[in-house]
């Protein structure tokens, strides 16, 4: 199967074969790569970004680790149902081990337009 | 208000100028229009920033937060935003006046470094016809109201044109919810990076339509639909326009560079970036003025306008010294596999080296880049691609630079 690698702008063509029972990444010009390649067809994962409406703006979040494809709409999800805090700062953690991953959700950037004097 | 060095613009090429300006030993001020420094960044909420700098993979909003922590606490520079430039000119000095809620600012500065970035092209850029329903925003005005007001802009959109904010808007707008009937492409190939087509399009189904473009648009008050042809041999294809029910148009149709701000002076212009020559001190033709960043080539990385920052910020510095060695310009030749340098000029001087980067006309693998000075090469590197529409850096020793510089790409002979 082709694929294209994500990992950096390269964006190499792969070819992912199986060969003896055993997969075989070509095409790729770095290690990278073949770790992609053979991630992509076993278990493939994205980091997933988001927003947050809290009092006054929102939040942009992300996952602080890739998680698993197929969850991507419960991750979104589950972010638009965590509780609201008073304050927010880039780093907080918002949800841990989200939906049973082992990556959190954090805080990337906080969003509140200054009152008119 | 007198300074060494002042920036105009507050995001990534900007902060990197003033962090770099004052650790070259000048005083600073930054302007930033908006409420607070990051420029575009703050909405580019997606990751894959800062790769180079940080060696992390950050979003946008946390790539700005880092140099904004870098230049922040910094006693040579003092930054004011809410603040809007609105003329600069020059005597001796420059004489800049700028606007923000306190009233008049006026600001004189022995050196100017303009890093505004670029604005979108409009629906007007492009010859839209039809009605003028709500609903049609340009990709990054969308992203604004989506990732910073946490608002959604419509149920069902069509996105024209494949660059990377249009790939990336087309995912984020799924991800809240609303139905990507398509994204169509006027060229023949994807405009964004591949990896944005796999991860953006292909993961949610999002179909690309290829050599199609959107002819008019249709409905009175909110847009009803849009009108697609395909292309054949280049002209549009009236025959097989076909409408498409949505009532959301996004456009990715390009940038234009924020350069009218110094149309009063006289500086010698570059097509290739529909913005102003720089030497490799990315200094415009009028000594003491530079560029950095979006506002002089439209980048696909971050880490690449931070860099320019931080070599405008430096010579930025030098100037205000008097201290900008221009011994003997060069002007860089290339051959047409180069579709344009910057800089367009180096100079023959005491510096060691000098960044030079261009764009290919199509994608390379496995390729010399080599220069060559009075007939004789003084640099040879070996690169593994280049794609297309890409940067490629090249940081040339100058040692041997003679007279002139001629930049060319050899293929690799592959022995099998």
């Amino acid at each position: 199967m082709e694929m294209i690698c994500i990992r950096c702008p390269n964006s190499c063509v792969l070819k992912v074969e199986k060969k003896k029972g055993k997969i075989v990444v070509s095409g790729n010009l770095c290690p990278r790569g073949e770790e992609y390649g053979i991630q992509e067809v076993t278990d493939p994962r994205r980091t997933i970004t988001s927003v947050k409406q809290i009092k006054g703006g929102t939040i942009s979040v992300r996952t602080t680790v890739a998680v698993q494809k197929k969850l991507y709409f419960d991750v979104l999800k589950a972010i638009k149902d965590a509780p609201i805090k008073k304050t927010y700062n880039v780093g907080d953690i918002i949800i841990k081990n989200v939906c049973g991953t082992s990556s959190n959700i954090i805080v990337t950037g906080v969003n509140i337009l200054p009152k008119n004097k | 208000m007198k300074t060494d060095v002042l920036v105009i613009g507050g995001g990534p090429a900007g902060m990197a100028c003033a962090f770099s300006a004052a650790q070259n030993g000048a005083s600073v001020i930054l302007v930033e229009r908006e409420y607070r420094l990051g420029g575009i960044l703050n909405q580019c909420i997606h990751n894959g920033f800062g790769l180079h700098y940080f060696n992390e993979e950050l979003s946008g909003p946390e790539y700005a937060y880092r140099w904004q922590q870098k230049i922040e606490n910094n006693k040579k520079i003092k930054i004011m935003c809410s603040t809007y430039v609105t003329k600069i000119t020059r005597g001796v000095n420059f004489f800049v006046e700028a606007t923000n809620p306190e009233g008049v600012v006026n600001i004189e500065a022995k050196s100017v470094i303009l890093a505004m970035g670029c604005r979108e092209r409009p629906a007007g850029a492009i010859n839209l016809t039809g009605t003028r329903p709500a609903g049609i925003f340009t990709a990054g005005c969308a992203q604004a109201i989506v990732n910073l007001q946490g608002k959604m802009i419509g149920k069902k959109v069509v996105i024209l044109g494949s660059g990377d904010i249009g790939l990336i808007m087309a995912r984020r707008l799924v991800c809240e919810g609303a139905q990507v009937v398509g994204v169509f492409e006027i060229m023949d190939k994807c405009g964004g990076l591949a990896r944005n087509y796999t991860q953006c399009l292909q993961d949610f189904n999002i179909p690309l339509h290829l050599s199609t473009t959107i002819t008019r648009v249709k409905g009175t008050k909110r847009l009803t639909g849009v009108y697609a042809a395909p292309l054949i041999n280049g002209k549009v294809d009236y025959t097989q326009e076909k409408l498409i029910p949505c009532d959301t148009l996004l456009l990715s149709v390009g940038l234009t560079p924020e350069i009218e701000l110094v149309s009063n002076f006289n500086l010698e212009q570059y097509p290739f970036t529909k913005s102003y020559a720089v030497d490799e001190y990315l200094q415009t033709t009028e000594p003491g003025l530079f560029l950095a960043g979006n506002i002089m080539q439209v980048n696909d990385l971050v880490d690449n306008v931070s860099n320019d920052g931080e070599i405008a910020g430096k010579s930025a510095a030098l100037y205000a010294k008097g201290k900008l060695d221009i011994t003997q310009k060069i002007e860089i030749a290339h051959d047409s596999s180069i579709r344009y340098t910057i800089p367009k000029y180096i100079y023959k001087n005491n510096e060691k080296s000098a960044r030079i980067c261009f764009r290919t006309d199509k994608e390379y693998r496995r390729i010399f880049v080599t220069a060559t000075s009075n007939k004789k090469q003084i640099a040879k590197n070996y690169v593994i691609t280049i794609t297309n529409g890409q940067i490629y850096n090249l940081n040339l020793n100058k040692q041997n630079l003679n007279k002139n510089l001629f930049l060319s790409i050899e293929q690799q002979k592959i022995q099998e």
